[in-house]
Order: C-alpha cells, then structure tokens, then sequence
C-alpha cells in the first residue's frame, strides 16, 4: 500500500467516524425521551411484576412470578380478563363493520358529506368522562330517557348499569358510539383514496351494479385501511376504562370488570403495586401482540402497487 | 365494428364549458386521435363516447344506434386508461378475465364458493380461462398470468390493460393517453404495437393523446381540439401541409411553424408568396407595402428555410442565437429585426458545421411552402377576391 493510499483510506476512515458521531448527535433527543418515558418505565414495571412491593412502602421483596401464579387464581382477574375478551370480541366487529357501512353510504351520496362527517365525528371529541354522565342520566332505570322512550312503546326496561347481564352490552354501546366516528373518518379516507379510474374500469367491465363494484374494487381496496382500523378499535376496546370507573367501578357483582379498571384498582386503590405491575404486564404483552400484528399485516398487504 | 357519430356535443363542469357543441363521425373501422393540449375537452369527449360521463347536450351514436342512455358495459366499448387501472388485488389472469366474468357469469355465479356448485359455473370459467391465455399469448404476456399489477413493469401493465379491453373482442377501442406512462423508448416500441393490433382488429380506435408525432403516426384521421371545440380534422398529412387554422399549423411538425407577420418580411419574398396565390399584377396597389399587409401572418415551417446562397435579395437577414443539434439535422434559431420570437430553421448538419452564435445569417424561404393566416388565424388560401376584400377590410379602405 502506498503512501497516498495509505492516506486516503485514513480519511475515508475519519469521514466514516465523524458521520456516526453526527448520526447518534441526531437521533439522540428522540432516544433520550424514548428511553425515558417508554423504555425505562416498561422495564420497571416488569421489574415491579416481580416484587411484593406496596405503593409507598419502604421495603419490598422480589417474589420471581409468585404475582403471575396468583394471577391465575384470581378469581376477579380471571373475571375481568374474560369480560375484556367479551367486550373486544362484540364491540370491535359492530364498530368495524358499522363504520364502513355508513362511510359508504356517505361516500355514495353527494350532499351533506360534511355534515354527517362531522355529526358522527362529534362523540369522539367529546370527553368520555363527561359523556359517561350524560349516558348515565340516559339509562337512569326510572327517569332516564331511554326506558321513557322504551316505556311509551310498553317496553319495561331495564336497569341498565345496575343488572349483571346488560351491563356489559350497556357499555359497548358507549364504546361504539364513541368510536364509531374515528373509525368512520379513517374508512372515508381510505375510500377517497381509492383511485376514481378503477371505478371507470369497473364501469367499463361491466362490473356496474352495487354488489359487484363493492367486491370488485371498494372492498378490496379498503382492505388494508379495514385491516389498521380493526387493530386501532381493538387497541382502543382493550384500554376501556373512563367508563367502568364513572359509571359502574367494576359492578355490579365484577360484571363489567375490565382489565385496565382492575388494574387501575389493585395498584391505586389496594395499593398492591406489585401485583398491579403483572397486570400491567399481561396488558402490555396483548398491546404489543396486537401492534406487532398490526405491523405485520399491513406490510404486507399495504403496498399493492 | 361500428361508426360512432357525435353530434353536437357539449359539456360543463360547474360553469365551465369544457366541451361547446362538438360534432364528429368516426368511420367504422377507422384510428381517429384527439390531440391537443391538456384542458381541451379531449378526454371528456372520450369519456362521453364510453358512457363514463354525460353530455348536458348532443347525441351520441354506435353503429347506427344511440346509446345516450346505455351504461358503459352495454355500449361494446372497450377502454384503455392511462393509469391503466388494474385491479391491484388480482393477477394478471383475474385482471384479464373481469370483463368476460361479468358478462357471462349471473351475480350468484360469481359467488365465492356457493357460484362453483351451480350449474354451468364451472365450463362457463374453463371457457374464460382458455380465452384469457390466448389473448395473453397473442400479447405476449403468457408468463405473467400469475403476478400481480405491482410486481410488472410499465410496458408490461401497459399490455394487461390492453388485453382487458382485448379480451371481449368490442367493436370500439377507446385509449386515453396510453402511452404517456412509459419511458420514451418503450413509448415508440408500443406505438408501433398499437398500430399493427388495429391493422389486425380493424375495429373502430378512438384515440385521446397530447403528442402530435403519436396522432400522426398511428391515425388515419385526426382531430385537432382546443378550447372544447374541435378546430380541424384530417388526415395527418394534411394537418402538416394544408392546415386551416394558425393553431393547427402551429399544433403539428417539430420544430413548430414559425408564424412571422407578413410586415416583416422582404417584400420580394411576400410578392412570391402572394404571386403563388393569385395575387401577382392583380392591381392590388402597394401590395407589399406595410400598411395593405398588416393583419398577413406567414406561416413558414423549418424545413422550407434554408441558408441563402450570396447575391439574393429576396433573403430574411438575421443574427444567429444558439444551434441545435439533433444527429440527422441542424435547428437553427435566428433573431429576426422586428420579429418577437426567433425563427426556427431546419438544415443538414453539412451546412451549418461552421455558424457560430451571434454569426449574420441569410436564409432563404421557400415561397411555394409558405401558408399565409389572417390575423384571427384562419388559414388565407389562394382565392384572390376573397383575400383581397379581406386585406382593404383590415386596412380600413
């Protein structure tokens, strides 16, 4: 190797040097607040998962998974576990599926669009707690306006919040009520995204009547942006919480114990922080599970072009 | 195989007019392009002859038959996008076959699992299937039947699209700019595809395109659109030499006509000129004098100029401003005294190797060549007494 090689491959390997060093000087703030606010708190609370500790106690002892063994004891835990499938499992296909429902039959009328984007939109905005107050004064058992409404047609209704087996569907109609809107939004932009030509050609194909245009172009179009939506509802589905703690605290009778209500209930009102972390962990592996999915699917059916 | 006859067309979006009463009758059998420059009216013109759009007024007529109220599938058109429009989700096969499932399978036919059990599903799709991989073959797209839109390249999704119009044998070709997706190389390969697919079909081609060489090297006839109306339509041979309209001369030919008012020019040149059309020793005092000849546009194309050989008088002088080179000619721009835009000459290489920008230059126009315009832009052809009466009108006598 020569001299001036010898030189060259010097300052190829400072140029390389400098380059990481800017590199890490610029991902740096993102990392600092990542670190900070997501990865540590995460890896504390697996930490915590594997302790006794009490919130404010001095002392803890580190248990290994003696809080997950117990967890599956639980009679509570598995109560809300099960419940949180249920409400998932109801909530998210009538959210889904009503969303693109009215979001084509928006997309295909001409007036008013904007109106009933906005109308629908509006629960969404509202806050949740608040609104759980309006629903309550809704379904109060006597005066609430519901069973007025259901009473005039000779309907006795029922008591809503306070009954075992309404109480679940009571507060799915919230859930849908207040995602229908963010799911509709995210439909009617997957539906303008939809190139106009594919309709032309279906036109031209002879694909022209409702049912064939919908499985022709719309619905497999819509398919990815259906795909995010789902995960989206069912993120949201998981995290149900406003609600339980405004309106029913988990009753009557654990009925409408929901994950992240028992969660919020062992580690800040019994103060067992420890136990409340598996919890949290149990959560946080369905997110993650869900995201990772989420981020799977749409790789790889996102991009048809 | 079908004619199709426009009449009287016209269409609005919101206030405006896009297209002012259009009429036009397409031969069976015939490559008719719609050029003209982008916002003409000449897609939505084609749209309206696919059903795709409305017209607010006029008749539009398939073989003899008016299909204002037809759908698009029962009008036995067949259409080419530009953004070819391929179903993103299917294969190229299921791409091919959409408009022969449509048409031959009933909406419960066509049903995932539940169609296959029904009567005649199955030899019904077997039949689509066997025409779907001739006409694949026939476009040289066999071994793509499998993939899909995503994974080809332009020209290939180029010959899917057009295979889907293929596919249903239609009586009517209608392209919109088919072409002006694919690099220019791949665009000459497939402008020739084009034109032996029609000389095979012999069905009717409509053909929308903003590029004069692609209308005139695929048409029989073309019809030249600006401002929603149509100006001229021609063969394209007679666009080039004999056009009607300032617009169409300056629309067709590369270089583009050089448009100089005949003010201008030497008046020996305008008295050739004018001499050719009937005018010499016609008693039209002053003919090549300033003020008689004040509206006269000249149009003079490229090739009709050449470098002045010395001791000609009837030569425009001007200064040189840059060369062209393109391998088989020479564009040269000269600055004319008195004249706005440079004018355009087109030589062989041989002549002009030694001209240097900022160079005098003589050139030489060919009289018989020249296409004289009034100042509207109507082309002024050789009728003495009409040009005549035009020129005192102008002039105010």
């Amino acid at each position: 190797m020569s001299a001036a090689t010898r030189q060259a491959v010097c300052a190829i390997a400072r140029r390389r040097w400098l380059e990481s060093l800017s590199a890490c000087a610029l991902i740096g703030p993102a990392m600092f607040l990542l670190l900070v606010l997501f990865i540590l708190p995460a890896m504390a609370v697996l930490a915590i998962a594997a302790t006794d500790w009490q919130f404010g106690a001095r002392t803890l002892r580190f248990v290994g998974l003696q809080n997950f063994a117990q967890l599956l004891e639980d009679e509570t835990f598995r109560r809300s576990f099960l419940n949180t499938l249920v409400f998932v499992g109801a909530t998210v296909p009538v959210t889904v599926v009503l969303s693109l429902a009215l979001a084509l039959v928006i997309e295909s009328g001409r007036s008013l669009r904007a109106f009933y984007r906005a109308v629908h939109f509006l629960p969404f905005m509202a806050t949740l707690a608040a609104a759980a107050i309006a629903w309550e004064a809704l379904l109060h058992p006597t005066i609430g306006l519901v069973n007025q409404v259901l009473g005039s047609f000779g309907v006795t209704g029922a008591n809503w919040l306070r009954d075992e087996t309404t109480v679940l569907p009571a507060l799915g109609v919230i859930f849908v009520w207040k995602n229908l809107g963010y799911a509709l939004i995210l439909f009617l932009a997957g539906l303008k995204a939809i190139p106009a030509d594919l309709y032309d050609a279906a036109d031209v194909d002879g694909a022209d009547d409702v049912i064939a245009r919908l499985s022709t172009v719309t619905l497999p179009l819509i398919g990815p942006v259906a795909m995010f939506v789902l995960i989206v509802v069912a993120l949201r589905a998981f995290e149900v919480f406003d609600t339980i703690k405004v309106l029913t605290q988990g009753g009557p009778a654990k009925a409408s114990e929901m994950l992240l209500y028992t969660l919020y209930v062992e580690s800040f009102e019994f103060m067992r922080t420890g136990y409340g972390a598996a919890i949290a962990v149990v959560f946080l592996a369905i997110v993650i599970g869900l995201t990772l999915l989420q981020a799977r699917v749409l790789d790889r059916r996102v991009h048809y072009q | 195989m079908a004619a199709i006859a426009l009449e009287s067309i016209a269409k609005s979006f919101g206030h405006a007019p896009v297209l002012k009463g259009v009429s036009l009758a397409i031969r069976d059998g015939e490559f008719l392009s719609l050029v003209g420059p982008s916002g003409c009216g000449k897609t939505t013109l084609l749209r309206i002859i696919a059903g795709l759009e409305l017209q607010d007024a006029g008749r539009v007529a398939i073989d003899a038959r008016n299909v204002d109220g037809l759908a698009p599938k029962a009008r036995d058109v067949a259409m080419v996008f530009q953004t070819y429009a391929l179903y993103p989700h299917m294969t190229v096969a299921q791409n091919l076959a959409v408009p022969l499932v449509m048409r031959r399978l009933s909406s419960l036919q066509r049903l995932p699992i539940l169609g296959r059990l029904l009567p005649g599903t199955a030899s019904t799709r077997a039949a689509i299937a066997r025409e779907v991989r001739e006409v694949a073959a026939t476009l040289g797209i066999g071994e793509l039947l499998g993939r899909r839109p995503g994974q080809l390249s332009g020209g290939q999704r180029q010959r899917v699209a057009v295979g889907r119009a293929l596919v249903r044998r239609p009586s009517v070709f209608l392209m919109d700019e088919p072409l002006s997706n694919l690099d220019a190389k791949l665009r000459v390969a497939m402008r020739a595809e084009i034109k032996e697919l029609h000389a095979r079909l012999g069905v009717t081609f409509v053909y929308v395109t903003h590029d004069q060489a692609e209308a005139m090297t695929l048409s029989d006839r073309v019809a030249l659109m600006m401002d929603g109306a149509l100006i001229q339509i021609a063969p394209p041979h007679i666009l080039h030499d004999d056009p009607d309209d300032a617009r169409v001369a300056e629309f067709f030919g590369s270089p583009p006509i050089n448009l100089v008012p005949a003010a201008t020019l030497p008046p020996r040149l305008l008295a050739a000129t004018l001499g050719r059309l009937g005018f010499a020793g016609s008693g039209l005092a002053g003919f090549g004098s300033a003020d008689a000849t004040a509206g006269l546009i000249v149009g003079i194309r490229p090739q009709a100029l050449m470098l002045a050989p010395a001791g000609r008088e009837d030569v425009l002088h001007g200064r040189l401003r840059f060369v062209e080179h393109l391998g088989a000619d020479l564009y040269l721009h000269v600055d004319l005294a008195g004249v706005a835009r440079p004018l355009v000459a087109r030589i062989a290489p041989a002549e002009g190797q030694s001209l240097r920008p900022g160079a005098a230059v003589s050139l030489l126009a060919d009289a018989a060549a020249l296409l004289l315009f009034d100042a509207a832009g109507r082309r002024v052809r050789g009728q003495t007494g009409d040009v005549i009466i035009q020129l005192r009108e102008r002039s105010g006598t």
